[in-house]
């Protein structure tokens, strides 16, 4: 099982380096999409297989993770628990429906090959990413992740395209010089790269109090802030995600910002850090914020896409803000039951917006594909002309909104009530509270794009091709079954996530320092 | 998978809840080619749910979770329990009925529409979502039967004819808001319960949060749980109200109205949100908490200028559908005087016009409808002389009219003489002040229906309207819901007493537990304390005589020679004229002028008091603000990021020296 992980990094790598050498062969180009459909299909498959080894672990009671060093064991570079196949899992399911769509929608642009080599270089790159477990691996796949996500930001090559791109570069330097400060300050103090060794050697020592250390775990908790887009850090969201082509926008709004910002910043706070009462509120803090100031800003915009991105804003504050409620109820001695509940309740929502954002962006994209515009004054009437986007488009807004049978109804009850227990009244009212405008976020983009008379662009709209119909569909399916599936769900996938995190101390499984 | 059947096949409500979803699905799906089919599925789903509430009919039972494997939150445990209670119970099988008649009345309303099919399952969902209500026993299973109830109505109302899509988003807006409330109260009783009773037994057995409350339980005495207490109870006083429709925050009604179409209207706002709406309000203030000095002085206030405002709105409309949905509001603010006195008779009397109001309201909205589409317009200015072309209506309309303006010896009177009883049994200078605004009120809505009775009825045709076509006359399907409905007026009105005896009096004697009943009814009479008698049987007999007497009038005295000529002058015939023409809407434009009303009514006509707009309005600014930041400037941007890690940093240092 542990040779599972450097070909879940590198069957993807593999794939998207074949299909730059095939794309360059007449006759042979056809197969790239085929191509990057097995890359995808093949992580799917390790990712499952990895979720149920974990769960047959977790199970059993014993210790429910996997680890890969090039040199020795206790130096892993990659390491699997259960917090890791479930974004395996996230990351491939979301990338394979998300590719099956690209193969109808990617047909306006020219070069598609480039677009699936750079696809797939993003998806290798956020296996690493959730698979890492030192710092430097994390970083290098971050790094990477990003540099694929510049490229396909400016995959249009127009100017707006390209400006985004290079805010969204600047930006993202800026939060790698962060990463990389931190990541050098934690090596000078700990002498580990590793993070169960930097774990252990933070738990011996009084060092976890050290202004150095606090001022390292100040820039890595920054720089992945900026990758998660929390307010402040966000401002470069709301360009980018819109520029990028629509499948693109789904796959960093859907997963990117979750691998390489809220997933680093758990593991660090919880696996490496020690949760303590001051990253908790740091967190809450920075969710809290995040959530009111995203969907308000979420709400002013007439643009589809940049709706949806200032929205994710709002929605990663969500994961946030429980996240850090779980360190709290750690630290406070409301028990670990509670934090359990609160980290339950996060993964949940990941997961649920994984699926309903990435879908309204398909949505958004299949809107623009047919209509040519994506500004929600341009539109109207398309749940009659494009019966599919539109039902599946309603899905995605009915699960964002919250309501009842939907995913995203679920996971907010589940975070609120875990926010009421951990003794956090107040939070839990400002989440109720940024529901109801993510509610309206719901109701604003199903008036103007899906309800009342077609405009002159939406009266020529057509249903779009069905690989795009089947992308959409499936992310629809599983945000009906998702809600209902919680108990499953919960089993098997969230409940590991969860445990993997409150595993404190790391060391006790990894063995002694050497 | 086989035991969660099993539960639920044991559990006759469960069993109708699950049916209907089950059966709202199966229409959802054959929509397109088989739409007569969905159309059966209703009736087969609503005429099951009746069995199963005549069964249960008056029957108090708890009947525990369904799920076999409970959501484990922590200590709090979640499952979907259901309960039969009586007033549960009417509520679920008043649905039902209202969701039977009014399907008859959609298969000759909306022949021909694409989206009828998807309209059936819609309504069988929102039907389930009643019966999750109305049975539920416990929260949870409120909260999400609840929202299924807005998410239906929100569907609904959407492929309404033009314009329709603007109040459905106002609709899902405000009552979004309101189930949010819901949610959080139901969140926040995890925190006043004890802490043994959460790690113990879970969400489930929480006094507060079981809704099948056994006989002999106290009420809780909302100061005992101190601001939390009071929270949870504004909380789902808000949910109830919006859901019901008082103001303020009733606002979605009337938007909701104009461009959705009538059966929707006469289902969804006139019937089932009141339903829903009221029997919230009634075991919030009943069951569930004791009665409170505060919130009861806080729910007249809004009883009455509901009342009051909502009717002098209604008759500045010239909209029908408008208009009715102000009554609609208007008629809200009895129910919830009603339960707020706090007396026997005024609690009783506010449930029943609950229902009364269900029955009357939703016939005169399918009236609206047949009105409407043999005048081929909403507009009253545009309708007259439709009495001929539909008899139908016109009767079902005229009763209903009365029964809504408390005309005895229909059931509007019944329930609202008991509101003024309760009143009165205040006995103090507040009782006297709500009555005169509640008979006040009366008198206006008897106004305001004589305009329309006068105007689509009586008047004469506009000239340039064509004669009704042939498709718009009335139909069977059409006019058999309408007939049944007026005939419920009548029987309500004269018969109220199994209803009063059977349901509602044991729901208002939890208020007074001392066992003295303010109100006896025998097979003849009602009586309230020692005043207040009404005697249905006697009444009706007298008011035939009047009615016989005023017939009797032109035969004796032969006043039946009446000479009819068209309208004349100096030698010019001027039929067909609108000048000469009297519609009946002319008399109420002097309300606008009227000195203190009218600039209210006015501003109030602009949306200017409503809280929708302005909670638009306040949040347009904060969010320019918002957006004013992000200019695009990356130097701002970075600055933001250096900004946001010296906070953090510095924080991370200074509460570590601590």
């Amino acid at each position: 099982m542990e040779r599972l992980l450097p070909i879940l990094v590198a069957w993807p790598l593999a794939c998207g380096f074949l299909v730059v050498a095939l794309a360059q062969v007449r006759g042979l180009h056809r197969l790239t999409g085929l191509i990057s459909g097995l890359g995808l299909a093949g992580g799917l498959g390790m990712a499952v297989e990895l979720c149920r080894r974990v769960y047959e672990l977790h199970a059993a009671g014993g210790q429910a993770s996997f680890s890969f060093g090039l040199w020795s064991p206790a130096q892993a570079q990659l390491y699997a628990d259960g917090l890791s196949s479930l974004l395996l899992l996230i990351i491939n399911f979301v990338g394979l429906a998300i590719l099956i769509y690209s193969v109808a929608y990617m047909r306006r642009y020219t070069s598609t090959w480039l677009f699936q080599s750079l696809f797939l270089v993003m998806v290798a790159a956020m296996n690493g990413l959730v698979l890492a477990g030192d710092l430097f691996t994390l970083y290098i796949f971050i790094e990477t992740a990003a540099l694929a996500s510049y490229a396909l930001v400016a995959f249009g090559c127009e100017a707006e395209e390209l400006e985004a791109s290079f805010r969204y570069l600047v930006m993202g330097v800026i939060a790698s010089t962060f990463i990389l400060v931190g990541v050098a300050l934690m090596y000078s103090l700990t002498g580990q790269l590793n993070m169960i060794q930097i774990a252990t050697v933070l738990a011996r020592g009084k060092l976890a109090s050290s202004p150095a250390l606090l001022l390292a775990a100040g820039c890595l908790l920054a720089g992945l802030a900026i990758k998660a887009a929390m307010v402040p850090f966000h401002a470069w969201l709301s360009d980018a995600h819109p520029s990028a082509p629509a499948p693109i926008s789904a796959m960093m709004s859907g997963v990117l910002i979750k691998t390489g910002g809220v997933y680093a910043i758990a593991r660090i706070v919880f696996s490496v850090l020690g949760a303590n009462a001051s990253y908790a509120q740091v967190l809450m803090a920075m969710g809290g914020v995040s959530m009111v100031v995203g969907a308000l800003l979420s709400l002013g915009q007439w643009d589809i896409k940049r709706m949806l991105a200032y929205s994710s804003i709002s929605q990663m504050g969500y994961v946030m803000l429980a996240l850090g409620a779980g360190a709290y109820a750690l630290s406070s001695g409301a028990g670990r039951d509670i934090a359990l509940l609160c980290l339950v309740g996060a993964f949940f929502h990941l997961f649920n917006h994984a699926a309903f954002k990435s879908l309204l962006f398909l949505a958004s994209g299949s809107i623009e594909y047919a209509t040519g515009t994506r500004r929600l004054d341009q539109l109207g009437g398309l749940a009659q002309r494009m019966p599919v986007t539109g039902f599946c488009c309603r899905i995605g807004a009915l699960s964002i909104a919250g309501i009842p049978p939907f995913n995203g109804f679920f996971s907010k009850l589940v975070i609120v009530i875990a926010l009421v227990l951990a003794g956090l009244p107040a939070l839990a009212v400002l989440a109720v509270a940024v529901a109801v405008l993510t509610l309206l976020i719901a109701v604003k983009l199903q008036r103007y794009a899906l309800d009342g008379q077609s405009s002159l662009q939406a009266q020529q709209a057509r249903e779009s091709p069905w690989p795009m119909g089947v992308g959409m569909v499936v992310l629809a399916l599983v945000c009906i079954g998702g809600g209902l599936a919680f108990f499953p769900l919960r089993q098997y996938l969230f409940d590991p996530a969860g445990q993997a995190l409150l595993q404190a101390p790391l060391s006790q499984a990894a063995g002694a320092l050497p | 998978m086989n035991e969660l059947l099993n539960t639920i096949m044991a559990q006759p409500p469960a069993e109708a809840t699950a049916l209907c979803l089950v059966l709202g699905l199966a229409a959802y799906i054959l929509a397109r080619p088989l739409p007569a089919v969905a159309g059966a599925a209703v009736l087969a789903g609503s005429a099951y749910v009746l069995s199963v509430a005549g069964a249960m009919w008056g029957q108090a039972a708890n009947l525990g979770p369904i799920l076999p494997w409970p959501v484990q939150l922590g200590p709090v445990s979640l499952n979907f329990n259901f309960a039969a209670t009586p007033l549960g119970t009417l509520v679920s099988g008043g649905a039902a009925a209202f969701t039977l008649l009014i399907a008859v009345y959609c298969f000759r309303y909306l022949a021909g529409q694409p989206w009828r099919g998807k309209a059936y399952a819609y309504m069988l969902w929102s039907l389930a979502g009643c019966c999750m209500v109305g049975w539920a026993g416990n929260f949870l299973l409120l909260l999400v039967g609840w929202e299924l109830v807005t998410l239906m109505l929100y569907l609904l109302l959407n492929p309404g004819p033009r314009g329709s899509e603007e109040g459905a988003a106002k609709t899902l807006g405000l009552l979004g808001f309101a189930d949010q409330c819901l949610l959080m109260a139901v969140v926040l009783m995890l925190m006043v319960a004890p802490p043994a009773s959460r790690s113990i037994a879970g969400l489930n057995d929480l006094p507060l949060v079981n809704l099948a409350l056994p006989a002999q339980h106290h009420p809780i005495d909302v100061a005992s749980l101190g601001w939390v207490g009071y929270t949870i109870y504004a909380l789902l006083l808000v949910a109830a109200l919006a859901k019901a429709g008082a103001m303020p925050l009733h606002t979605w009604i009337p938007s909701a109205a104009v461009g959705s179409s009538a059966p929707v209207l006469a289902l969804l706002p006139g019937a089932l949100d009141k339903l829903l709406g009221i029997y919230l309000l009634a075991r919030v203030c009943l069951d569930i908490f004791a009665p409170d000095r505060t919130f009861q002085l806080i729910l007249m206030g809004v009883g009455a200028v509901t009342i009051l405002a909502a009717v002098f709105m209604a008759m500045m409309q010239h909209n029908l559908k408008k208009l009715l949905s102000f009554h609609a509001v208007s008629q809200v603010g009895y129910m919830v005087l009603g339960i707020a006195t706090g007396t026997v008779a005024g609690i009783v009397g506010g449930l029943l016009h609950m229902v009364n109001n269900a029955i009357y309201k939703s016939n005169l909205f399918l009236m609206s409808g047949t009105v409407g589409k043999a005048a081929g317009s909403d507009e009253i200015e545009n309708m007259g002389g439709l009495a001929r072309q539909l008899p139908v209506s016109f009767a079902c309309g005229l009763v209903s009219a009365a029964a809504i303006s408390g005309v005895p010896p229909f059931n509007g009177f019944v329930s609202k003489w008991l509101i003024y009883q309760g009143c009165l049994d205040l006995h103090s200078g507040l009782g006297v002040a709500l009555l005169v605004a509640a008979v006040f009120g009366s008198a206006l809505t008897a106004a305001s229906f004589v305009k329309i009775i006068y105007s689509a009825f009586l008047s004469s045709r506009p000239s340039g309207q064509a004669a009704p076509q042939a498709h718009s006359r009335e139909s069977l399907l059409t006019a058999g819901p309408m007939i049944v409905l007026a005939l419920a007026c009548v029987a309500l009105g004269l018969y109220p007493q199994p209803l009063i005896q059977g349901v509602l009096l044991p729901v208002a004697a939890s208020v007074n537990p001392s066992g003295q009943l303010a109100i006896q009814s025998t097979a003849m009479t009602l009586s309230v304390g020692a005043t207040g008698n009404w005697s249905p049987a006697a009444a009706l007999g007298l008011i035939l005589i009047g009615i016989l007497a005023g017939l009797a009038i032109p035969a004796v005295f032969a006043l039946r020679r009446v000479r009819r000529v068209r309208p004349f002058y100096s030698g010019e015939i001027l039929a067909g004229d609108d000048r000469y023409r009297m519609p009946g809407t002319a008399f109420y434009q002097t309300i606008r002028s009227m000195r203190g009303i009218g600039p209210l009514l006015e501003q109030g006509a602009r949306g200017s008091m409503d809280v929708y707009h302005m909670a638009g309005r306040y949040g347009q600014s904060l969010i320019e603000l918002l957006r004013a930041q992000h200019t695009g400037l990356i130097c701002l941007y970075v600055a933001w990021c250096v900004f946001g890690l010296a906070v953090t940093v510095i924080y991370l240092i200074l509460s570590g020296i601590h």
